[in-house]
């Protein structure tokens, strides 16, 4: 029988650790439960909800640092520093859609176990980049901290960035710091239709080598959108391509011009007010829409150094019921699959062994999660220093058991 | 400070050790003469001396690989070096261990513009990257003030920051891979030319480990495109207080600059007399602030500062108009540290980070120390980011000064801990603050870094000494005391 508890303080969560070691039993770990589908399942006897965990515990803007309980929504810390013009640079997706769990953004603690970021990416690091420190009790039913509640820091060893991409494996956060920055004034986009996959790649590389400062760089292929049925962007837009520019506004007017100009009469350019440009990344950000996640596809985000773009589209041009899009100026690509998608996922990965890589399993059936895995196979010696780091955080494997790494 | 007590053991097997590494090193990369020795005795913490039991500089990973590999069998410390400018002691020798001596890691393996990454080994300095892509506009953003000396793979141990941190990052968001050897001698890429690993974030782990978890053999940077235009502001206070408010009020007003310095009246007079940056000597707290970016972006920029430093009661301010006037405004600043030199026989450099806001309550709090010790004090401070460093003056040939300057440098950090900051913000902990560590950490917080350690060395053989204040055996931590029988937890809200 399986029970949901929601602790209210650190003792409460203690206890629970400490009855679970001594049963033998596990516990899967969630803020509000939106992104239990990254991994594999990970039910448990006993389940917890951090979400009375919640609330700022500081903030003052000039400091550019907010630390918050791990449940705190991250609707309330977007919102909070949106008052004071400050955002995450990051860009957190809302993958609720994503696994179907539901439309919230869940909460600040899962935005950053599961190292989340958007299309900023390229130009503001992932929430790894922003993490300053963190509160956590391990899984041996220790509480500990790490980093602190500064930019600048090499106090110990960074163990709040090994919290990042944990998924809830090592430890359970109850608190974190992290570095927060003012929001551009404006933001907003220019697009290119009717333009060629490659000529597009090409033109993403070279802004990315610019001295222009895009915050966005993407690229749509026409069957993507077209078989997503999205009705977010308009169907006309057959390749499509996205530039987002940001800054002040005599900045933005003076750098969409040296865009224009480097464009050339590369395709039909398009532009989108700052309201426009929001919901399009939107999409580009949560990937659930054009990856048509309702249907059941398994999703793939794939991670490679840009200039091999080209060569990836090329290979996912020869895989069948396959779509995809670039983000990240070519760096990163989000792919659905459909029929036989354990083959298509060994392609793909095989495809990266020599040009290096990642290519994470973001959502697929069990079945598949299981032959696939969620990660590439790694190497024996890494694959030791994972098992390592788990066990030091958590050596009776009771926390979110098996998520990430199956065990022997 | 005292060191870990030397294995006299391991001390006798020097010759096997040698003997061993000839199978596979040359004459040359095997360094065991006293005199030769003495050039690896300390690093940029000068304080601090120890004879090496031997200097070891392989050409290759394979050869780290099967040194590490030899010294686990034997059971003989490790301490990596880069170019030995850590100024927290992280290079510190120890009497029974070799000194792993990186300065022949010195090519740079790729230049890929398309990529926007330079691949390097270790050895190569900091500098020397930026050098490589400078003639294509591209630039590595982290800039320690060794930069010129100190080696990328050294970064990596110690997450160095500089200047441009606030706006760019530390080594630990500039980094895209590494090549480390274990002490197993096995050989880990984590990384590469990609922004998303899979797994644990254990490139995040190892930068700022300071040589205790693996050796840096090989580092993927990211290059950056430098900006169209950068400008740099002086803006001088008659107050601390008034330089504090200037910086807030910046952030406040949402502008990132590339950089914000701060010095105080002394650091000041010592820059102006050593290099006449044309500082204006009237001024109790010096700021320049460095602008970026696109052209009209940063003309923008320096008005909207210019309108918050008169609103701040600015006495004195001047924007660069050229590069050779932006430089002329950073060289006091750069000069800061060897500008106190000249003004004192020594000097002793802290590093702690504070919360902006402290800041006058910490400096007025500096200067009631600085009489009680009687030794002065002078403060350049990365006020973007709250990177404080004091420099005490003292003169170590006065008896009981150095202690006193050691002392005096403790009660700072502690000052820095108690306001809500830290120990360190990018010199490491090394040997200099390791014992100031359990100020900062509780005994859990550092079993638990410990644990961290075991996974990757659970002999403990690399860089022992430094970081933890106490040693613990991997076995001993590594136990789990679970209570038996069930704990009822009623008092639990459940649905």
């Amino acid at each position: 029988m399986s029970e949901i508890y929601k602790p209210e303080n650190d003792n409460q969560l203690l206890e629970i650790i400490k009855s679970t070691l001594a049963d033998k039993s596990s516990i899967a770990i969630a803020g509000q439960n939106t992104k239990y589908g990254f991994g594999h399942t990970h039910d448990s006897a006993i389940n917890i909800r951090m979400t009375s965990f919640d609330g700022i515990v500081e903030y003052d803007p000039a400091e550019l640092v907010m630390r918050a309980q791990a449940g705190t929504p991250l609707s309330t810390v977007e919102n909070t520093l949106a008052e004071h013009n400050q955002y995450l640079a990051f860009e957190p997706p809302n993958l609720g859609n994503l696994y179907k769990a539901n439309s919230s953004k869940g909460t600040i603690g899962g935005a950053f176990n599961g190292n989340l970021s958007g299309p900023r990416r390229f130009v503001a690091g992932a929430a790894r980049d922003h993490i300053l420190g963190i509160k956590a009790i391990s899984g041996r039913g220790e509480m500990y901290k790490s980093g602190g509640n500064v930019i600048k820091n090499v106090t110990g060893y960074d163990m709040s960035k090994l919290i990042t991409n944990s998924w809830g494996t090592l430890s359970i956060v109850t608190e974190l710091s992290f570095k927060v920055l003012p929001a551009p004034v404006l933001s907003l986009s220019l697009g290119i239709t009717n333009i060629s996959a490659s000529t597009a790649m090409d033109l993403l590389s070279k802004l990315a080598r610019s001295a222009l400062q895009v915050s966005g760089l993407a690229f749509v292929p026409e069957h993507t959108l077209s078989n997503s049925g999205s009705d977010s962007l308009s169907s006309e837009y057959q390749n499509f391509c996205l530039i987002r520019i940001e800054g002040s506004p005599t900045s933005v007017k003076d750098r969409v011009s040296s865009i224009e100009r480097l464009i050339g009469n590369i395709g039909t350019l398009v532009y989108f007010n700052a309201e426009e440009s929001m919901s399009l990344w939107k999409l580009i950000r949560d990937s659930d829409e054009l990856m048509s996640a309702h249907q059941d596809t398994t999703i793939i985000k794939v991670s490679i150094p840009p200039a091999h773009a080209n060569t990836l589209i090329e290979l996912l041009s020869l895989i069948e019921d396959c779509d995809w899009y670039a983000d990240a100026a070519g760096a990163w690509f989000w792919i659905s699959l459909k029929e036989d998608v354990v083959a298509k996922i060994l392609t793909l990965r095989n495809s990266l062994l020599e040009v290096g890589g990642s290519a994470i399993l973001y959502k697929a059936s069990e079945t598949v999660k299981k032959q696939a895995g969620i990660f590439s196979q790694m190497e024996t010696g890494l694959q030791n220093l994972n098992q390592g780091i788990k066990n030091s955080f958590d050596p009776n494997n009771i926390l979110n058991p098996n998520r990430l790494f199956i065990s022997a | 400070m005292k060191m870990p007590v030397p294995d006299i053991q391991a001390i006798a097997r020097r010759g096997e050790l040698v003997d061993k590494l000839y199978l596979f090193l040359n004459t040359e990369q095997v360094i065991q003469e006293p005199a030769a020795l003495r050039a690896y005795e300390s690093d940029g913490l000068t304080a601090y001396q120890q004879r090496p039991l031997l200097v070891v500089l392989p050409e290759n990973t394979q050869q780290v690989s099967k040194i590490l590999k030899l010294c686990a069998e034997l059971k003989i410390n490790v301490v990596p070096r880069g170019a030995g400018t850590s100024l927290s002691g992280g290079a510190l020798p120890l009497e029974d261990g070799i000194v792993l001596g990186m300065g022949k890691f010195n090519r740079i393996v790729d230049i890929d513009f398309e990529n926007r990454c330079v691949v390097a080994q270790s050895g190569v300095t900091n500098l020397a990257i930026t050098e490589a892509v400078k003639h294509k506009g591209f630039y590595y953003a982290p800039d320690p003030s060794s930069q010129i000396a100190c080696s990328i793979g050294g970064n990596v141990s110690e997450n160095s920051g500089g200047v441009h941190c606030l706006k760019y990052g530390l080594t630990t968001n500039n980094i895209l891979g590494l090549e480390v050897v274990l002490i197993n001698g096995e050989i880990i890429r984590l990384g590469g030319k990609h922004m998303d690993a899979e797994g644990y974030d254990l490139m995040g782990l190892l930068t700022g480990s300071e040589g205790l978890l693996g050796v840096v053999t090989e580092v993927t940077v990211r290059i950056l495109q430098s900006p169209q235009s950068v400008r740099a502001m002086l803006l001088g206070f008659s107050s601390n207080e008034d330089a504090g408010q200037c910086v807030a009020e910046i952030i406040a007003a949402g502008i990132i600059p590339a950089g914000i310095e701060m010095m105080d009246e002394l650091a000041i007079k010592a820059a102006e007399s050593f290099c006449h940056a044309g500082y204006p000597l009237d001024c109790t707290a010096l700021l320049i602030v460095e602008l970026d970016g696109p052209e009209a972006e940063v003309s923008e920029l320096i008005q909207s500062v210019s309108d918050i430093a008169k609103r701040c009661n600015v006495q004195s301010l001047k924007s660069s108009e050229s590069d050779e006037e932006r430089l002329r405004i950073w060289a006091g600043r750069k000069a800061a540290f060897p500008a106190l030199g000249s003004i004192s026989p020594d000097y002793y450099c802290m590093d702690g980070t504070i919360p902006r806001k402290q800041l006058s309550y910490v400096l007025t709090k500096m200067s009631a120390l600085s009489n009680h010790y009687g030794l002065r004090v002078a403060n350049v401070f990365h006020a973007g980011d709250g990177n404080l460093h004091p420099l005490i003056l003292f003169d170590a040939n006065v008896e009981g000064e150095i202690e006193k300057a050691e002392q005096f440098g403790a009660d700072i950090l502690k000052l820095c801990v108690e306001v809500g900051g830290v120990l360190s913000g990018e010199h490491g902990i090394g040997v200099e603050k390791r014992d100031l560590m359990s100020f900062y950490f509780s005994e859990e917080d550092l079993n638990q870094q410990q644990r961290v350690k075991c996974a990757f060395d659970p002999g403990g053989r690399l860089n022992p000494g430094k970081m933890f204040p106490v040693l613990h055996r991997c076995a001993e931590i590594g136990k789990l005391h679970v209570h038996n029988g069930k704990i009822p937890f009623p008092d639990i809200p459940r649905f």
